[in-house]
């Protein structure tokens, strides 16, 4: 590689924080006008090595250089005003401000008491909203996710920023905004932009990027051409040994009727009707917005359905609230871990015994005995690793956290599993944990409803499938009749 | 290792905020005692005084709020009311339990004001509370036209009189409460749903624990313990002012948050709360007794609430590296 062809280049890079080594002297480096993947595990180092090329924290050792120049960012801004802007996962925007008056107010060049004058926002950044119909007067906190990394892109533009970096950029958009996010990207990357694109998800890095630099345990593994290497590979490398069998094998199980749902109808769902047997794994899937969620938090109890009953072996019940699902059996595990799963601030205990509150106590105390006894056979089972289950929720991985819910159901001795999207964010490793404890339930007589939007998992796990589009069912079929074609035509209501 | 058999008591003991909070407290009265030769007698008369103690049974109420993960600002205005309709009630002829009873019921009612705002309507409780603060204390102006009830039977003020042993009635109603709801909030299976619904509301609607149940209880509980708290200042100060207790809750409110509760929820313990408050009402004694002008007190109050907001912000970083 020529000298003048390089970027940016990290030399030797280290840094080191309380207890681990976050990175080990890595070194690799990117091609002008290329669209980079950085990818690995939790605690690989892909964001400490974020933070450290946009100025957010200081490395201990090594080298950053861009365009053939030393730096050392002490700060945010000054990464910006060399051209190095970072997307986070969470916007820097302001959200109750206009699209324009974001625009303006992140140019360097703004001066302190001038007047902003809105109409005449950069060039570039308008020439970006424009081409993605996005009104500069629209209020920020109004607007869609993907959009709104518009708006934050366009305020890099403003300042010739040469060097985009997007840490998981993906992680809330939805399918359809993923494609508008690509869109950006080829954008970009025409107009002479480099990019660095931060994704668990390999689909999407074998899709947009050229070239993927793999770190594990803060270490630098290899960079590949993505022409010359495939899915597999990258997951090998990013987890370090071979990732054969990303699934259970599925088992013939006795199969008893254990849900069943009749016409059931809500805002986002009409006259659904479907059953849940015993030991089967029951994936549901659909774009975002056709109503799988929605669905099964009205059968959970947390939303009020307008009509519609369920049985439960056969017997008709009332689920209005949680704590009536949970009487009968069932546990719902949600989409989203941090908002309405976990209680970060509570300690591991708290977490795993919440559900089943009256298994580890006396009659009106809490009893810590049973309550330590129950805590560490569940993080056992289930394979938690954790220091203490005094320490704080907040200290696990997004991992552990998903693994510690799946153990607070557990307590509670479901026969009713509804878990949504319990591999999001995760990483390679935890995912295929997160598979084969489910289908190590369903093997013990549970009978799990799965959602996910990723058809792979959905193909992979799942022993039948009911697709969704537009709050209705479109198909419910075996596992041994479908094929990705097919349920690709079902979710997009073909 | 998943469970250090000394790490529970390390938890228990110094990591907690009650083991500080009863160093410092042993702490300033050594220092007292050193300083003034007058601080035992004095202490003495501070430590079982019957107003201190109407106090301590209010903060049982702000502390399981504030666990819960809202705030209680009519407080003061609660006081004054109830006192209020209890001697409107003595003025007017009717018997004693009427009285009581009404009195408890307009506590109660204001509980469930405030509960119906926050939890039906969904209002920020800083704001639902801020209200009624305003209106129930305008209420309480509005019945008495601001003039003070004086008039009440001797069987009413007798039941803040007298001892029970060698200790005043109020002093020794405020331990036994004290007992019993610190023992349950630390123990108990139905308090420990408060600190998850504080720790995460939504999280906890999901897990079968009805936030919106539990919220109006505790709002409703508040308001009975500031019945009851106002009962017996009323009979003890044998006056129901209608203009009295003004801004009592923020004391009330500091005192809590220096016994480790927090305005985010999820935290908190009726011990760290009675310790936070014996620490506020030591430092306005001390000041008396040093003879420090009163108007300096909000100084040291605010300084240990600042440190205390310090502590919590260390030990938060620490747990999170």
């Amino acid at each position: 590689m020529l000298d003048d062809e390089i970027l940016l280049s990290i030399q030797n890079v280290s840094k080191r924080f309380p207890g681990t080594q976050a990175l080990d002297n890595v070194s690799f480096n990117i091609k002008k006008g290329e669209v980079h993947a950085l990818v690995g595990e939790n605690g690989a180092g892909k964001s400490t090595l974020v933070n450290i090329i946009a100025g957010v924290i200081h490395k201990d050792m090594g080298q950053v250089i861009l365009n053939g120049k030393e730096m050392n960012f002490q700060n945010v801004q000054q990464a910006q005003k060399a051209g190095v802007k970072v997307v986070f996962q969470e916007l820097s925007l302001v959200p109750n401000l206009s699209v324009a008056e974001n625009i303006y107010g992140s140019s360097n060049n703004m001066e302190s008491f001038q007047i902003m004058n809105l109409n005449n926002i950069d060039e570039k950044a308008k020439y970006l909203i424009q081409k993605f119909n996005i009104n500069p007067k629209s209020i920020v906190k109004e607007l869609g996710i993907a959009e709104q990394q518009i708006v934050e892109i366009a305020g890099a533009l403003v300042n010739n920023c040469s060097l985009i970096i997007f840490d998981e950029p993906s992680a809330s958009l939805t399918v359809s905004e993923i494609d508008i996010l690509f869109d950006i990207i080829k954008l970009l990357k025409k107009n002479g932009l480099t990019v660095i694109y931060i994704s668990h998800k390999i689909e999407e890095v074998i899709q947009i990027c050229e070239r993927v630099t793999i770190l594990k345990d803060g270490k630098y593994v290899n960079t590949k051409e993505i022409k010359n290497t495939n899915q597999r590979e990258i997951i090998n490398l990013m987890v370090g040994r071979e990732m054969k069998n990303m699934f259970p094998k599925r088992e013939k199980n006795e199969k008893k009727l254990l849900l069943s749902v009749k016409n059931f109808s809500g805002e986002k769902f009409k006259n659904i009707s479907f059953e849940l047997y015993s030991g089967e794994i029951l994936g549901f899937t659909g774009l975002t917005g056709a109503g799988r969620t929605e669905l099964l938090r009205a059968v959970f109890g947390i939303d009020q359905p307008q009509s519609g009953e369920i049985k439960i072996k056969n017997k008709e019940v009332n689920l209005s609230k949680p704590h009536e699902s949970m009487k009968n059996g069932i546990g719902f595990l949600p989409e989203d871990r941090k908002q309405d799963g976990v209680f970060l601030d509570m300690d591991i205990k708290d977490n795993i015994i919440v559900a089943n509150l009256k298994a580890n106590s006396n009659k009106i105390t809490m009893n810590r005995k049973k309550t330590e006894k129950n805590t560490i056979a569940m993080i056992k089972k289930i394979g938690i690793k954790i220091g203490n289950i005094y320490d704080k929720a907040i200290s696990l991985s997004g991992g552990n956290q998903q693994k510690l819910l799946i153990a607070r159901w557990l307590l509670a001795d479901p026969q009713i599993l509804i878990v949504d999207e319990p591999t999001r964010g995760i990483d390679v490793g935890a995912k295929q944990e997160v598979y084969f404890i489910l289908r190590d339930l369903a093997n013990h007589g549970i009978g799990i409803i799965f959602i996910s939007s990723e058809l792979p998992e959905i193909l992979g796990l799942s022993d039948r499938v009911i697709a969704m589009y537009h709050g209705k069912i479109t198909g419910n079929l075996p596992i041994e009749e479908i094929t990705e074609e097919k349920i690709g035509e079902l979710i997009m209501g073909l | 290792m998943i469970l250090k058999s000394s790490s529970y008591f390390i938890n228990k003991l110094t990591k907690q905020r009650e083991f500080v909070l009863f160093v410092v407290v042993i702490g300033i009265i050594i220092l007292l005692s050193v300083l003034s030769p007058y601080f035992f007698s004095y202490f003495n008369f501070l430590a079982i005084s019957e107003m201190d103690s109407a106090k301590g049974i209010v903060i049982i109420g702000t502390t399981l709020l504030l666990i819960t993960g809202v705030l209680d600002l009519s407080v003061g205005s609660g006081l004054a009311l109830v006192g209020v309709v209890t001697g409107w009630f003595f003025t007017h002829h009717y018997s004693m339990p009427i009285a009581i009873i009404f009195g408890l019921l307009v506590g109660a009612i204001i509980g469930l004001i405030n509960s119906f705002l926050v939890v039906k309507l969904q209002m920020h409780s800083f704001i639902a509370t801020l209200g009624m603060m305003y209106m129930v204390r305008s209420v309480a102006l509005g019945i008495t036209s601001g003039t003070p009830f004086y008039d009440f039977p001797k069987e009413f003020i007798n039941i803040s009189k007298g001892e029970i042993w060698g200790f005043p009635k109020p002093f020794i109603i405020l331990i036994c409460i004290f007992v019993i709801m610190a023992f349950f909030v630390d123990k108990g299976r139905f308090f420990k749903k408060l600190f998850y619904i504080g720790s995460n509301n939504r999280a906890a609607n999901l897990v079968g624990i009805d936030s919106k149940k539990f919220t109006t209880l505790m709002y409703v509980f508040a308001g009975i313990f500031v019945a009851f708290a106002s009962i017996i200042l009323t009979s003890k100060s044998r006056a129901a002012i209608p203009a009295a207790y003004a801004g009592i809750e923020m004391k009330l409110i500091a005192a809590a948050i220096i016994g480790g509760a927090s305005l985010k929820g999820g935290k908190g313990s009726i011990l760290g709360s009675i310790l936070g408050l014996i620490i506020l009402l030591l430092i306005s004694n001390a000041m008396t007794i040093l003879n420090i002008s009163i108007y300096w007190e909000g100084v040291i109050i605010g300084t240990v609430l600042v440190l205390a907001a310090i502590f919590d912000e260390l030990t938060r970083k620490r747990v999170k590296s």
